[in-house]
């Protein structure tokens, strides 16, 4: 038996977390969501999950500013981040990456199976 | 009285005149009469010119005189302008001592020659009513000029005096005319001479750079602008002698339009420039709020896309239960559709990005052909579904190029896409990457055997939007974005894309890109490169 992997999903459009859910779910991995950065970085600091799925465009806190707060933290600094996004813009993305998200990816350009598979690596 | 030689000669002065505005041209036509008519040896021609605020000293010489009998005639100029100073511009006979050295024409000195000066006469030389200098003529010989002589001589100058007065006052009343229409123009102009000063500028240009109206160093003008060197483009301009435009140039929050451009004068030669400033503030602010509402919109357009995609997936992959065929083959089409509609998001954005000129060029070392065989392998299914080979030719020394891998993956993309696209089953499709038509360039070549475009619509082909009506029906998936995306990246990097094409028997697409690679343009955003699906 495998050690079950937590994900934290921070992301204010639901289906999206349904979605991923759905194909994570039975897959050895225990989901856990908000739908702002503020709650989604208090969250992160205080459970330590594996693997944070971070959006850029979210209320109160968004995806970059929650990057930047999560990597002044000690534990914070090393945590594993993806950028889920719709949002397609370089500058922002070129600095999410520098600040050390494990990638970068669009949305409406992956299929939920890949995005599945990808997320299953990145636990690893 | 005149004889009939000198009424012959006073009609023909006078059309010569009149092709000269300058004072030292009118000496010389002038000269060129009393040559003719007169007998002396030497004339001496001393006049204030205003341009330069100095006097001019022309000597003629028919005779083979000493210099010293050249100074002497020089020497009756001088006097008689420094007797009548008071009639004389104020501070010109000041100058008189820093007179450059003379100009001389006619036969050669001789210093041996012993001839001294035997007689002469003065004549004032007047531009109008104002008097500017004096006429010398000597002789070697005693009484050389009787009265008609020296009044011949009177009436050229005279009618000279008067023909450039009013050539001078017309040219005045047009630069005062010229003047004004610069002032009363909205855009902000600024005239400067060949020395690099600005002689004029107005009232536009004055409130957009702060500087006065005049008598400054161009440097102080043109290093207020923060993005651009102005004073090299202005260089550049008066080399070439052309007029060159600068889309946006910024002084600090505003932008203008700049236009530099070489000034000439009645001769045709540049004695300085203009430099136009048309302010485009209001219509970068625009550019800007469309591109960042151009980017948010695709933003929210992709976020319901990206939820059909995936849940249609879900639906689709089995895990939900069995679906029956028709459920099937109908969540298929939605699938189907619901990519194009991501596809056409991205190429929307792509479009627009060009349009507002805010691509980005970000070239790096890539690998061609590498380039290029990642992208036919992704075509792997859909040449699998038409049963279709691709056939590959690389010139392995054009492997390593300086190009934007992006850029580069978005025009071999469409143009391989298409080439799949409009081919028919069974078909091959061709693609090269070879030595250009022209040497510094290389050509990338995708050919099809399929549909082709009829010859009448060739032309449009890479217009917005546009799809040949052969294929509106039979491939409906296009969204006629993709060739005019590609033709506006080919272009912007310093290639050229053309086509060879015949309805029923396939096209051939030819891109040429610039071997030395593309040059970095640091433009908001790059354009979008999807994966095929």
């Amino acid at each position: 038996m495998t050690e079950t992997k937590q994900i934290l999903i921070i992301e204010d459009e639901k289906p999206v977390t349904y979605a991923l859910d759905e194909v994570l779910r039975g897959h050895g991995c225990a989901l856990i969501s908000t739908t702002n950065g503020q709650e989604g970085l208090a969250l992160a600091l205080k459970l330590h999950p594996d693997l944070i799925v971070l959006d850029m465009i979210m209320p109160i806190m968004d995806g970059p500013a929650t990057l930047e707060n999560l990597r002044r933290d000690e534990w914070g600094k090393n945590a594993k981040v993806l950028i889920l996004t719709n949002l397609t813009d370089d500058e922002k993305k070129k600095k999410v990456l520098a600040m050390g998200a494990l990638g970068y990816i669009v949305k409406s350009d992956i299929s939920i199976s890949e995005l599945g598979e990808l997320i299953q690596k990145l636990l690893v | 009285m005149l004889n009939g030689l000198e009424k012959i000669a006073l009609n023909t002065f006078s059309d010569d005149l009149a092709k000269t505005i300058d004072l030292g041209e009118a000496i010389d036509v002038v000269n060129k009469y009393i040559w003719e008519l007169l007998n002396y040896s030497v004339a001496v021609y001393s006049v204030y010119n205003y341009q330069d605020s100095r006097f001019e000293t022309r000597v003629y010489s028919k005779e083979a005189v000493s210099d010293k009998y050249i100074a002497q005639t020089k020497k009756i100029v001088d006097d008689f302008i420094i007797e009548n100073a008071s009639k004389m511009p104020v501070g010109a006979v000041s100058s008189i001592t820093k007179k450059p050295a003379p100009l001389l024409f006619g036969i050669h000195t001789d210093v041996n020659n012993p001839a001294e000066v035997r007689s002469s006469f003065v004549i004032p030389v007047a531009i109008g009513s104002n008097f500017v200098g004096a006429l010398c003529i000597t002789s070697t010989q005693n009484f050389n000029f009787k009265p008609d002589d020296v009044d011949l001589v009177s009436l050229f100058l005279k009618i000279a005096g008067i023909s450039i007065a009013r050539i001078q006052s017309f040219l005045q009343s047009v630069n005062s005319s010229t003047e004004s229409l610069i002032q009363s123009i909205s855009n902000g102009v600024i005239m400067f001479d060949n020395q690099a000063k600005v002689t004029l500028a107005n009232e536009a240009a004055m409130r957009y750079t702060g500087l006065p109206k005049e008598g400054y160093d161009l440097k102080e003008l043109t290093k207020l602008f923060t993005n651009i060197n102005l004073f090299a483009t202005i260089e550049e301009s008066l080399d070439k002698s052309q007029s060159i435009k600068i889309p946006r140039a910024q002084i600090s929050q505003f932008w203008y339009e700049v236009a530099v451009l070489p000034v000439r004068n009645y001769n045709s030669e540049i004695i300085g420039g203009a430099i136009i400033l048309h302010d485009i503030t209001h219509v970068v602010e625009v550019d800007k709020a469309k591109t960042e509402f151009v980017s948010l919109a695709s933003h929210q357009l992709r976020t319901p896309l990206s939820a059909i995609r995936w849940y249609t997936e879900l639906l689709l992959d089995g895990t939900q239960g069995p679906l029956l065929e028709d459920q099937k083959k109908f969540l298929e089409v939605i699938n189907e559709s619901n990519l194009r509609m991501i596809e056409l998001v991205g190429s929307l954005l792509n479009a627009s990005r060009i349009e507002l000129g805010t691509f980005a060029i970000d070239p790096k070392d890539i690998d061609l052909i590498e380039i290029s065989k990642s992208l036919i392998v992704e075509l792997e299914p859909y040449l699998k579904e038409k049963n279709l080979k691709v056939v590959e030719r690389y010139d392995e020394n054009l492997r390593k190029y300086f190009g934007d891998p992006g850029l580069l993956r978005i025009i071999f993309q469409n143009l391989l896409s298409n080439a799949v696209k409009y081919s028919l089953e069974n078909n091959t499709v061709n693609f090269s990457i070879e030595e250009g038509t022209e040497s510094n360039m290389i050509l990338i070549k995708v050919h099809d055997e399929g549909l082709g475009i009829p010859k009448k619509q060739q032309g449009m082909v890479f217009t917005k939007l546009f799809r040949a009506d052969n294929v509106k029906t039979s491939v409906p998936d296009g969204n006629g974005l993709g060739l005019y995306i590609v033709k506006s990246i080919v272009e912007e990097v310093g290639g050229k894309i053309w086509l060879e094409s015949e309805e029923d028997h396939g096209t051939t697409f030819f891109v040429h890109i610039p071997k030395v690679g593309m040059k970095e343009k640091k433009g908001s955003k790059p354009l979008e490169v999807t994966k095929l699906r």
